[in-house]
């Protein structure tokens, strides 16, 4: 009886996995910021050999972005260089290895039966990002990758000084790939000295900004390249979030509300495992609402800005709460032998 | 007894409902799957040279990119290059050509420059410019 649900489970696993890598690789990546940003900057890497042909490339930065992180445009050459040419359909392949990597890790931070483990991973591979055209040359999906990882690693039932290194050391290069990666390293650090955990804060922001942000920010600096094109202090302006809001309300429109609605209703029929979850789902919303705030800073319309972007924007916080979701309807259904089957560890978890 | 039973039904529904939704999106692509596979066996199928100027964004500009891809396999990489873009080339294909350029001719820096009505003309820097 218990087998029709995970076999259920499993095949929408594999129809998420199936089709977004069918999306990935039919055509070569070239779209969007995909041409512009990060392609542009991994052949540039890639053709000169050197990371500060990213500057050169755009030096107005008109529309390429020059500060933005190098990591995604690395890898990109990186793997050109096992491939043995510059080949945007070659390259289309590595979203899809992501993609198991970031199933994987879903399936790892749930806390459950197999069932629900593989209801989060599937879940995740289904989710409108992945199951789109128009992305898959962006740098999300690595993004995603590390900081799930990161998680992983905070989550553990006994985290020790590795556990928070290796999680420092994934969120500095989640920092590398996309500045949003600097508002994870920042979040988990504050939830980790929340939960008092001081040793652990510690590592994971000394890692995160000496090895993420610092390196950059100098490297950076010494090509005279100012911090981002589309913030800045002069353009301050403390109703811009709200515009921001406003904004985010019309595109998301009713089915985002449904959404929100439904993962709300989950964690109320859930509550050991919203209690159990209380840092992440903190984190999930302290990190939504430092995004919303730093368009205090934004330069260029917001309204477009948030239209264009705020899908790619929630990729990151859905993702990370999917295990938590899953874990809260898991809840009604589980019996006793669920409880022992999963051990003590649960009740020891941040 | 009846609690439980209410929060099973409320977490069963949320979750199916959730999971139809998303699968939805799984199963119907931008294409219709025919069209979706026909694109991907002639991607596959083709060069790189083919499928870079068959790709969606640079294919809008197909001829002109041909002739960026051959400047790119000629012009030295560490040269500047020149884009002349006329004025009357309307301003969503200026900007889409100029990324594209510089897209396909990267390393190399693309500076821009504005042209008689709707001329798309290609130099290194060193290149003499037409006379204007």
């Amino acid at each position: 009886m218990r087998r029709l649900p995970a076999a259920a489970a499993g095949l929408l696993l594999l129809l998420g996995l199936t089709s977004a890598t069918f999306i990935a690789v039919r055509q070569p990546l070239s779209l969007g910021d995909y041409l512009a940003i990060w392609g542009l900057k991994a052949r540039a890497i890639h053709f000169s050999g050197e990371l500060d042909s990213v500057f050169r490339v755009d030096p107005e930065g008109d529309y390429s972005h020059p500060a933005y992180p190098p990591l995604w445009p690395l890898l990109l050459s990186g793997a050109s260089r096992l491939i043995g040419r510059y080949d945007e359909l070659l390259l289309s392949l590595v979203r899809p290895v992501l993609l198991v990597f970031g199933a994987a890790l879903t399936f790892a931070r749930t806390r459950g039966t197999t069932t629900w483990r593989l209801v989060a991973a599937a879940a995740f591979t289904l989710l409108p990002y992945f199951q789109s055209a128009a992305y898959t040359g962006y740098a999300e999906t690595l993004l995603v990758v590390l900081v799930l990882g990161a998680l992983l690693f905070l989550e553990r039932s006994a985290p020790g000084c590795r556990a928070s290194t290796a999680a420092g050391a994934l969120l500095a290069l989640a920092a590398l790939t996309k500045q949003e990666g600097i508002v994870a390293v920042l979040v988990v650090a504050a939830g980790l000295l929340l939960a008092r955990r001081r040793g652990d804060a510690l590592r994971v922001a000394t890692l995160g900004l000496g090895l993420g942000v610092l390196p950059w920010s100098l490297y950076r600096a010494a090509h005279s390249v100012r911090a981002l094109s589309v913030h800045g202090a002069s353009a301050f302006d403390l109703e811009k979030p709200l515009r921001a809001l406003s904004t985010l309300a019309t595109e998301v429109g009713w089915p985002g509300l449904f959404w929100s609605a439904g993962a709300v209703a989950l964690l109320v029929v859930g509550p050991v495992a919203r209690r159990d979850r209380e840092l992440l789902l903190a984190g999930t919303l302290a990190y939504a609402a430092l995004l919303t705030a730093s368009f205090v800073f934004a330069r260029i319309d917001v309204s477009w800005y948030v239209a264009w972007s705020w899908d790619r924007l929630a990729l990151l916080p859905v993702a990370a709460l999917l295990p938590a979701l899953a874990e809260a309807a898991a809840e009604p259904f589980r019996t006793g032998e669920d409880v022992a089957a999963e051990g003590s560890g649960a009740a020891a978890r941040p | 007894m009846h609690a439980l039973r209410a929060r099973r039904a409320v977490a069963a529904l949320l979750v199916g409902t959730g999971l139809l939704t998303l699968s939805a999106g799984a199963v119907r692509h931008d294409l219709s799957w025919p069209d979706s596979l026909r694109m991907a066996r002639r991607f596959w199928r083709a060069g790189p040279r083919g499928r870079l100027l068959n790709a969606p964004g640079i294919a809008r500009d197909a001829g002109f990119a041909a002739e960026v891809i051959r400047a790119d396999a000629i012009w030295p990489r560490d040269e500047d290059v020149v884009l002349t873009v006329g004025r009357e080339l309307a301003p969503e294909r200026r900007e889409r050509v100029r990324r594209t350029t510089a897209y396909l001719l990267a390393p190399r820096r693309v500076l821009l420059e504005v042209g008689q009505g709707t001329e798309l003309h290609l130099r290194p820097v060193s290149a003499k410019g037409p006379a204007r």
